[in-house]
């Protein structure tokens, strides 16, 4: 089990009576998930794709006490509101898709999530797709992209900064019949609140997974981090990354690109400071997206 | 946003932090009989939005009023590390201090906190002081007790962070503070404000916000993509925006990564972009449209590039029809390039409508779907521009 999702894990949609919110709920639903309940201060009472719907995310809790995970679907200025709402009603995984979420806000919300022993997910994570189950908005109900292992069968994790790439890469492995035991966008902003790091626990432990493929870009320290935390915590799998950013260290000192997150500054965060801290704990590292299949097919039996 | 140390001394003063006396001079006001409301000596510091000011020649001292024009009309007649004219100085009393220190607020990435840095060694050349830095993490909801670095410099990071916190700054930071007989006194400053918290900002006017990305002006072009974006709040068209002069490949990028990949792609093969721009978080077809025909305007353009990940919420067909509304808008023709990589939420029914829209004697469109790699995408825009250039060579 991943993220702690699992086949049984029971959501609620943040804002389901949205646009986006509303196309969320049937691409979840189609992913397997269980939608228990849709949230929208006003809209209580509301039946949404076949989800009730509250006013406060304690009333939906009342109502379906087995949910553990609030997808997030409000703008950016709403999010603290809503995610503090969540995290204090009890939930203890929160998913953030909104980008151009301010970083004090994140900030203040891993406080939160830290003081509560919740987990967060995001901003700016598009969500997860694993055997059985979705958060998110992943795939956008397309599910044909990925490849789930048969029980007991191996795959790989694939993690990403960017949702398109998560999606993209998996479309690749997919067509090089590559299973995938997880496929999951954790945001490009400049705080997340799950990066590379965090996930090696759980990808470690899970037998299934025989490998890991990351997605970084330039900016932020999460691909440095991962490098310190392969070598600290004696992960054990093999990894491939593929690390962005020819172009983006073109641009004057400064400016975000693509993502929030996605900054070049003095000599941090670079890509060539990415790669050689990659490199020099054994990753294997993917000059484009299409070297990720090979590499693989080099390193893990599938 | 990085605010000039100008504006970010007036934000620092409303919270009851000290600055040396100090005056704005504009071009304007540049006369041969000028006076400041304290006295000389004086520092002239170019207000322009990088670092290393003084090692670029953009701060200089003035004994007198005469010197002060003399200078002043020097510095004016510079421009920035980017090129840019030299439009404000602060002039400011020279003041005397018995030690200099070094404190910043920002976010930390790795440890995902807010950490203050500090240095007893502050001024100028800090980088190659690294390695006196302590970083002490602080928290965003409640403000700091307590200051182990120097206890005496409490009072003052408590008013440090409380400007950080209520003006949704990423980077605060005071280098140096002069350690003064009359108290700590903020000698330079630099604030960077986050964009994504102008919500709550009303006092952000917006000539503000468009004026800068990172440490570079805006051009116009630049300027107008971002007004396209935030004509509304729904996806972004245009937030990044960079125009690169002389370029001949218009580029109408879409999701992080993928914008990401495609850029390396084209510098790598050669090939020059003329923009680079990019939409996401399924904006409206209108948003679209206005960012397509900025592109199209960049007059050098050899082809059109419109490329992007597989979508997951982002309406491929609203979005394309934008980007077919901005090509009939435009003045392209005679088969001028258009190379689409798309997939996502009815990326077919998009394709369709492409086909259908795009005369083929006007337009020559290469649509590749959710199944060619991204960096394939190169090739068959290198096969598109020698195609365009042997049917001018016979037009010729």
């Amino acid at each position: 089990m991943l993220f702690s999702l699992s086949i049984q894990t029971k959501y609620l949609i943040q804002g389901i009576t949205g646009k986006e919110g509303r196309r969320a709920a049937t691409w979840m639903q189609l992913g397997g998930a269980q939608v228990l309940a849709g949230v929208s201060p006003g809209h209580g009472g509301e039946v949404v794709e076949g989800v009730p719907v509250y006013d406060s995310v304690a009333e939906a809790l009342q109502a379906h006490p087995d949910t553990t995970v609030s997808s997030i679907y409000v703008p950016p200025k709403f999010v603290k509101v809503a995610a503090t709402e969540a995290v204090k009603a009890g939930i203890s995984l929160i998913h953030i898709i909104a980008e151009q979420v301010p970083t004090r806000d994140s900030v203040d919300l891993l406080e939160l999530v830290k003081q509560k022993n919740a987990r967060m997910l995001g901003p700016s994570s598009v969500g997860v797709v694993t055997t059985g189950t979705a958060l998110g908005s992943l795939g956008g109900g397309v599910f044909e992209n990925f490849l789930f292992p048969k029980a007991n069968s191996p795959g790989v994790a694939l993690i990403s900064k960017s949702g398109g790439m998560a999606n993209t890469v998996a479309s690749l492995l997919t067509a090089a019949q590559i299973p995938q035991t997880i496929v999951a966008g954790i945001g490009g902003d400049r705080v997340i609140g799950t990066t590379f790091a965090d996930v090696l626990p759980e990808l470690e432990a899970d037998v299934q997974t025989k490998a890991l493929v990351i997605i970084g870009e330039i900016g932020g320290s999460a691909e440095e981090d991962l490098a310190t935390a392969l070598k600290s915590r004696h992960f054990t799998k093999p990894v491939i990354a593929y690390i962005s950013g020819i172009f983006a260290e073109t641009l004057p000192k400064g400016i975000a690109f693509g993502h929030a997150g996605a900054i070049v500054d003095a000599q941090f965060g670079t890509r060539k400071s990415k790669i050689d801290a990659l490199s020099a704990v054994g990753v294997h590292l993917a000059q484009n997206p299409e070297e990720i299949v090979k590499q693989l097919k080099k390193v893990v039996q599938l | 946003m990085l605010l000039t140390e100008f504006e970010a001394k007036k934000i620092l003063q409303t919270y009851t932090l000290l600055t040396p006396a100090g005056v704005l001079l504009t071009k304007e006001d540049l006369s041969t009989s000028m006076a400041v409301p304290f006295s000389y000596p004086v520092v002239l510091k170019a207000q322009v939005l990088h670092g290393n000011r003084g090692l670029s020649g953009l701060i200089l001292f003035a004994d007198s009023a005469e010197e002060l024009s003399e200078k002043a009309a020097q510095l004016f007649a510079k421009s920035d590390a980017y090129g840019n004219p030299i439009d404000e100085l602060l002039i400011e009393e020279k003041c005397e201090f018995e030690s200099q220190v070094y404190i910043s607020l920002g976010y930390d990435t790795s440890l995902r906190s807010l950490i203050c840095r500090y240095s007893s060694e502050g001024g100028a050349g800090m980088d190659e002081r690294g390695s006196t830095l302590q970083e002490i993490p602080l928290s965003v909801v409640t403000g700091p007790t307590v200051f182990e670095a120097n206890p005496k410099f409490l009072p003052l990071v408590k008013k440090i962070w409380q400007a950080f916190i209520e003006n949704d700054a990423l980077l605060l930071e005071i280098n140096p503070v002069g350690v003064t007989s009359s108290g700590y006194v903020c000698l330079d400053a630099k604030i960077e404000l986050e964009d994504a918290a102008r919500f709550r900002h009303p006092e952000w006017n917006a000539s503000r916000l468009v004026r800068a990305a990172g440490e570079k002006r805006r051009t116009p072009l630049e300027q107008a993509a971002l007004a396209i974006s935030r004509q509304d709040e729904r996806g972004v068209a245009g937030e990044s925006f960079f125009e690169f002069p002389g370029g001949t490949i218009g580029v109408l990028a879409s999701g992080g990564g993928a914008s990401a990949l495609a850029m390396d792609g084209l510098l790598e093969h050669g090939l020059q972009p003329a923009n680079y721009t990019e939409y996401s978080g399924n904006p409206s077809r209108d948003k679209v449209r206005e960012l397509t025909e900025l592109v199209l305007s960049i007059q050098t353009l050899e082809a059109l590039y419109v490329v992007g990940s597989n979508a997951s919420f982002t309406d491929i067909f609203e979005t394309l029809s934008g980007v077919v509304d901005g090509l009939l808008a435009s003045n392209w023709e005679q088969q001028f390039p258009v190379i689409i990589r798309r997939g996502g939420p009815r990326w077919e029914e998009a394709f369709e409508m492409v086909r259908t829209r795009l005369d083929p004697t006007r337009f020559a469109v290469t649509l590749l779907g959710p199944t060619v790699p991204i960096l394939d995408t190169i090739p068959a825009l290198k096969t598109a521009l020698v195609k365009r250039q042997h049917s001018q060579k016979e037009r010729v």
